[in-house]
């Protein structure tokens, strides 16, 4: 389930007539948020998969890794 | 945007335009999706379900793609100067197709290019028989002249100008 502000961006994104690297660089989402609803889209031929590509390019998210000590 | 996944071997190129005199172009991102977008637009001769596109018939499919622009610069002492990659447009496709006065594609072009503000999805669509590769864009025509010498087959020339970061890849 995605947050209303992911939502709203992928509709921006889903609808826009302008460029969706212009665009998707200016909305505000949660990295980890667009990792996760990319890695549960399991269509790849929806708009919605696309604007969440264009959001992945410019909120990268690396999982943090727990180091311990020795 | 999903990419090309395949080089087709022995493929043919076609065109396909949305029908309607007043169309509404795909969004960009619809410009890369598929099932229900893009393939409504491309024929089943091509793979498509063409539910609301038709074929251009036109004589050979344009180079499409991206213009070149560049800023060039010269500093002293440096035995080479610069040029650096600026803003350019897309490619302007020129078609020239037999004029045909009962051809409905053609019809709609002519509106367009007297219009001069309609916008519309063309597909350029590559297929082998089972998968197609499709490079769809958003564009306004421009030119349109019909070239009626009687030593030769009437025909006509158009250009359509792709829209700005209006275009997308799909495939099947």
């Amino acid at each position: 389930m995605m947050s209303e502000q992911l939502q709203t961006a992928v509709e921006t994104l889903a609808s826009t007539f302008q460029s969706l690297d212009l665009v998707a660089r200016a909305l505000p989402v949660s990295p980890k948020e667009v990792a996760e609803a990319l890695a549960a889209c399991e269509d790849k031929d929806t708009s919605e998969y696309v604007a969440l590509v264009a959001l992945s390019k410019y909120n990268p998210y690396t999982p943090s890794v727990k180091v311990t000590e020795k | 945007m999903a990419l090309p996944s395949k080089v087709l071997p022995g493929f043919s190129a076609s065109m396909w335009m949305q029908t309607t005199a007043t169309p509404t172009p795909l969004s960009v991102a619809n410009l890369s999706v598929w099932t229900a977008q893009v393939a409504t637009i491309v024929g089943t001769s091509a793979g498509g379900t063409g539910a609301s596109g038709t074929q251009l018939n036109v004589e050979a499919v344009p180079a499409f793609g991206q213009d070149d622009a560049v800023a060039s610069f010269a500093v002293a002492g440096s035995r080479q100067s610069d040029k650096i990659p600026t803003q350019s447009a897309p490619t302007s496709m020129t078609i020239t197709a037999a004029w045909n006065p009962s051809d409905a594609g053609l019809l709609l072009i002519r509106g367009d290019s007297q219009n001069g503000t309609i916008d519309r999805t063309f597909v350029v669509a590559a297929y082998d028989g089972t998968n197609t590769v499709a490079y769809a864009f958003n564009g306004r025509v421009s030119q349109f002249q019909i070239d009626a010498h009687p030593g030769a087959e009437a025909k006509c020339t158009f250009t359509v100008h792709p829209r700005g970061n209006q275009y997308g890849w799909s495939n099947t």
